[in-house]
């Protein structure tokens, strides 16, 4: 009779891989022909078109690419501007949890806070970016600019996630008397975390576009705003739509590795903290 | 001794607690008890330090805290430059409190023994203990899972469990037993009164059969 019941179990397991397995080859199916579809009319449009200096196709932008990536310079460029915009971004990161958190615990911080931290969101980038060429010049431009962009975003959800944390968990903790350090690692990190990924997804994305906003109108040397600003000088369109395609792959690359890391920071693993502490 | 005296509690001009006073020994059982609504838990609160009575007083025996939890007398000796007679809480008056919330105020991703450690160690209490004191609440394979997806029951005894383990002078549980089957109860109540290792007991029940059973000193009535 229990053997049955393993053999039973045992089928249906395989039956409910099998499931799942075809369910994911039919999305991956999917996924590459909606991509193809696009691609075909993307390149489909350009021939309409028929002017190379206006709009150029997929297989254009492809071989420009290839041209590039086989040039130092090329990788050169790449490097610095990502190290610069992901640095921004970081240092904004951090900034922006600390103050953000700092902010939740002492309500006059802030309300001393708001007002700047309303200030760099509602001035426009292109404002920042010309008194940052004033003060600083144009090679760590694109590192102010990230860092004002992402921090008002990471310090919002910052503050937002430690004032919903549990009001009666935190009167526990008053009463037993849970130390700060515990007391953040088990009530106010796992109601902060959600507000802080999802912010994280917004500011990543934001540090590129204004960081790559800022290198095509300062021009730093060996920067992808500057081969941004030079192709559209010389009517490169294919150069254009070609960086513009190394910019979206490597932020994305950015954002995956960010987010995966933050992840492995997340409820659950919070409280396998909190575990590791009582242990 | 704790004795709160003259306690008044007002909300928005209703008064929630009126003159109300109670004295409990050290190493005493008591009851609180009266109908829904009535001011029980937030009696309790005013106790934990949770909230401020608008009028009355919490007196605290300057030797409480030492007859109770056996400190030794330097302790004791730092413990009463503070000591005022007169004091606004038993928790301010340096009395350890462990407390079963009426909502059970669990860690919710974490597991059972988790929650049950983390008070506990707070305060330097053992780990052998808290695995103790849980497995006379709790069946074991119920340890490792998550408090979320642990039953009503269940979350109760993993509180009761905490506040056991809490090294502390004053257990104070807010209707331990709701959701409990009588069964569960007995068993329950068995376990708190041998965890309790002569420490002050309040709990808040609407039963009188749980006066009985735990054996209490007194019960209140509000």
């Amino acid at each position: 009779m229990q053997m049955c019941r393993h053999v039973r179990s045992g089928s249906r397991n395989a039956e409910v891989e099998r499931v799942q397995r075809s369910r994911r080859m039919k999305k991956g199916i999917r996924t590459v022909g909606i991509v193809a579809v696009w691609l075909l009319l993307w390149q489909f449009a350009a021939r309409q078109i028929g002017q190379p200096i206006v709009f150029v196709g997929p297989v254009q932008v492809c071989r420009a690419l290839a041209v590039q990536v086989t040039e130092a310079e090329f990788w050169m460029t790449v490097l610095h501007s990502s190290a610069k915009i992901c640095g921004g971004f970081l240092i904004a990161f951090t900034v922006g949890v600390l103050g953000g958190m700092a902010a939740g615990r002492f309500r006059l911080l802030a309300e001393f806070l708001e007002p700047a931290v309303g200030c760099l969101q509602a001035v426009p980038v292109a404002s920042f970016v010309i008194l940052a060429l004033i003060w600083i010049g144009s090679e760590n431009l694109s590192v102010l600019i990230s860092f004002l962009v992402v921090f008002p975003v990471i310090y919002r959800n910052t503050l937002a996630g430690v004032r919903c944390a549990d009001p009666k968990l935190l009167e526990m903790a008053q009463v037993y008397r849970m130390g700060t350090l515990r007391r953040f690692r088990c009530i106010y990190w796992p109601a902060l975390f959600p507000h802080l990924f999802s912010g994280s997804q917004v500011a990543l994305a934001m540090a590129w576009k204004s960081g790559v906003a800022a290198e095509v109108i300062g021009v730093p040397d060996l920067s992808i705003g500057e081969k941004l600003y030079m192709a559209k000088i010389y009517l490169s369109t294919a150069e254009l739509f070609a960086w513009t395609l190394v910019i979206i792959l490597v932020s994305r690359l950015f954002e995956l590795l960010f987010l995966r890391l933050l992840s492995l920071l997340d409820v659950r693993r919070g409280c396998a903290a909190c575990q590791e502490a009582s242990e | 001794m704790i004795r709160l005296e003259h306690i008044s509690k007002a909300y928005e001009g209703r008064a929630v607690l009126e003159d109300f006073t109670v004295q409990m020994e050290c190493g005493g059982i008591y009851c609180l008890s009266g109908a829904s609504g009535i001011g029980k838990t937030t009696f309790l609160r005013i106790l934990m330090g949770l909230e401020q009575p608008d009028a009355g007083r919490i007196l605290c025996d300057a030797k409480t805290r030492e007859a109770c939890a056996g400190a030794s007398a330097q302790e004791y000796e730092g413990q009463r430059k503070k000591q005022r007679s007169e004091m606004r809480s038993a928790k301010h008056a340096g009395i350890r409190i462990g407390a079963v919330f009426q909502e059970d105020r669990l860690l919710e991703f974490a597991d059972a023994l988790t929650n049950v450690r983390l008070t506990a160690q707070e305060r330097g209490g053992g780990a052998t203990q808290s695995e103790e004191i849980l497995s006379s609440l709790l069946e074991q394979e119920a340890w490792g899972r998550p408090v979320l997806r642990l039953s009503g029951g269940m979350r109760r005894r993993v509180a009761i469990a905490r506040a056991l383990a809490a090294p502390c002078e004053l257990l104070v549980m807010d209707e331990p037993f709701a959701g409990l089957d009588d069964q569960t109860k007995r068993r329950t109540i068995c376990s708190i009164l041998q965890y309790r290792k002569g420490r002050t007991l309040l709990v808040v029940t609407h039963q009188e059969e749980d006066c009985e059973l735990l054996g209490a000193d007194a019960v209140f009535r509000l």
